[in-house]
């Protein structure tokens, strides 16, 4: 759907992006993640061409932007901002329909189609003719959001779109973006540097430092095999990930009736071990093994190293995920 | 020297204020004309910010008497070199506003609009002419209420309106006259004062 080919954006003498090649696949939310400064706005920014490559090629469903209308392109890809950018001097629903008065909806149709919106994001219907600053900034980015899935564009580009409110309402909304994502399987590339954000709602996770592309992958890739240094002290330093110091593998294990043998389980962890520690003792036995993530099984010793369980990378990377969500604020408990 | 005291007619006071009422109107409407898109262009077209705005500041800076007499061998006596010089003098204070409401309006404002796909135009119509339009009119506010007193001026080069008053009240010793001109103009411009200062409350909200 969105495919990067060798893309390089210099601005003056800055590399911002330096030879970027990944892609979103349909139906995909891929996040691009990194410390501020590391290009990945500007390549966000690339794909409805608010931004223009120096160097290489962006395709949208297969086409070169380059070659496309810049206007309609971007008609066509829904666009949430961190700082909203809603239009102060709209009401809701002169803002959720804006491009749909560009494409000439008639006045019936925007009005339903708001409506429908606004139920979507999880706003009550009086809210349509209030402005934007009679609203929080969470209900602000729950119009952002509802602007930009006005036009029902099949690609949504999101900076950081929850960066700018308080942690729990975040969380909040980042649940209910997954919620709608399930309901609408829109492709949508994501930008964030928090890594809680990225593990909770990526499929697909793209890894940026200074302009490149350290890592890509599935949170399973980064959290078990991360690229190289950068990538492993960014996951560790993390401040999100001090969740899963507290969250043992014996809550997520599954005590099987049928136990696997060690000799049959290539990895293994302690029923007592911390899932951050988990993670790091199968990082170093997946090190130099070749061989897919998927539902591999893992042995879970007690203390004496009897196999007391089992479980997977997918249950353990899922127990990460989930201990992300339901952790409330992991910022703040830290 | 005997100072008279003799008020002039309701009459001719209502006439002379409609005549300097259309002298300001006229040149504020083909002042606003000119130079809000004069403002648009300078902030869309940064370069041309310097040029244009010294211009006009220098237009700005000649003395009204001095402008009249200057633009009486062009375009003879009357209302039309009356209203030219008032458009002229409004332009400064116009181009200005226009430029800094338009620079005013939010970053993300406008990258929003352009990221859903608004062309430049439609960004400038829905998006930044109506968030500029408070400081535009503020600048049209003030440029008015300069007009109003400087018209009173052009009575020299036979314009008419409210100075006519305060000429003749002079020329002869007439202090009725010469104060019904004066409060008429001073009200003139607080009326258009009061009046644009609500509209632009009413604007802001």
């Amino acid at each position: 759907m969105i495919e990067f080919e060798a893309v390089t954006k210099v601005f003056g003498s800055i590399r911002a992006v330096d030879q970027v090649s990944f892609q979103v696949r349909r139906g995909e939310l891929c996040v691009l993640i990194g410390p501020s400064g590391c290009g990945k706005t500007t390549t966000l920014r690339m794909v409805n061409r608010l931004v223009e490559p120096t160097a290489g090629r962006v395709l949208v469903r297969g086409v070169d932007v380059m070659r496309l209308d810049p206007v309609h392109l971007r008609r066509e890809i829904g666009y949430v901002i961190q700082q909203v950018g809603l239009f102060p001097h709209m009401t809701v629903e002169e803002n959720i329909t804006v491009v749909l008065r560009l494409l000439e909806w008639d006045a019936r149709r925007r009005r339903a189609r708001a409506e429908e919106l606004l139920e979507l994001v999880g706003l009550p219907p009086d809210f349509l003719s209030r402005y934007p600053r009679q609203l929080s900034g969470g209900q602000q980015q729950r119009v952002g959001v509802a602007r930009a899935l006005a036009a029902d564009p099949d690609i949504i580009l999101m900076d950081e779109p929850f960066g700018a409110v308080d942690p729990i309402i975040r969380r909040q909304l980042q649940l209910e973006l997954k919620r709608i994502q399930a309901a609408v399987r829109k492709t949508i590339l994501f930008v964030t540097h928090d890594l809680s954000e990225a593990f909770l709602l990526g499929d697909h996770i793209v890894v940026m430092n200074e302009g490149r592309i350290v890592q890509d992958g599935t949170p399973q890739d980064l959290l078990l095999r991360p690229a190289n240094e950068f990538v492993a002290r960014f996951i560790a330093e993390s401040r999100a990930l001090g969740i899963l110091r507290v969250r043992k593998v014996s809550e997520v294990m599954d005590p099987a009736l049928t136990k696997p043998s060690v000799a049959d389980c290539k990895f293994w962890v302690r029923s007592e071990d911390s899932l951050f520690d988990a993670i790091r003792r199968l990082g170093s036995q997946l090190a130099g093994v070749l061989c897919g993530l998927e539902e591999r099984t893992v042995a879970v010793l007690d203390e004496s190293g009897s196999v007391v369980g089992c479980t997977t990378f997918e249950e353990l990377v899922r127990a990460v995920s989930e201990a992300f969500a339901t952790s409330g604020v992991p910022e703040v408990i830290l | 020297m005997i100072m008279r005291f003799i008020i002039p007619s309701l009459g001719t006071v209502i006439e002379l204020t409609w005549q300097h009422v259309r002298i300001v109107t006229a040149a504020v409407l083909l002042a606003v004309l000119v130079g809000v898109p004069l403002g648009i262009l300078i902030h869309r077209a940064r370069f041309l910010a310097v040029p244009i705005l010294s211009g006009a500041g220098v237009l700005y800076t000649i003395p009204s008497l001095a402008l009249f007499a200057i633009l009486i061998p062009i375009m003879g006596l009357g209302m039309k070199p009356a209203v030219t010089a008032l458009v002229l003098y409004s332009l400064l204070v116009i181009i200005r506003n226009t430029a800094a409401g338009l620079h005013n309006v939010p970053p993300e404002v406008i990258d929003a609009a352009r990221g859903m796909g608004m062309s430049s135009l439609q960004q400038l119509w829905y998006v930044e002419l109506p968030l500029a339009l408070p400081v535009i009119l503020a600048g049209i506010r003030v440029a008015t209420v300069m007009n109003v007193g400087i018209a009173a001026v052009a009575v020299y080069i036979g314009a008419g309106g409210l100075g006519e008053l305060i000429f003749r009240g002079l020329a002869s010793l007439n202090m009725g006259s010469l104060l019904t001109g004066t409060v008429a103009v001073t009200a003139l411009a607080l009326m258009a004062d009061l009046g644009l200062a609500r509209v632009e409350a009413a604007l802001r909200r």
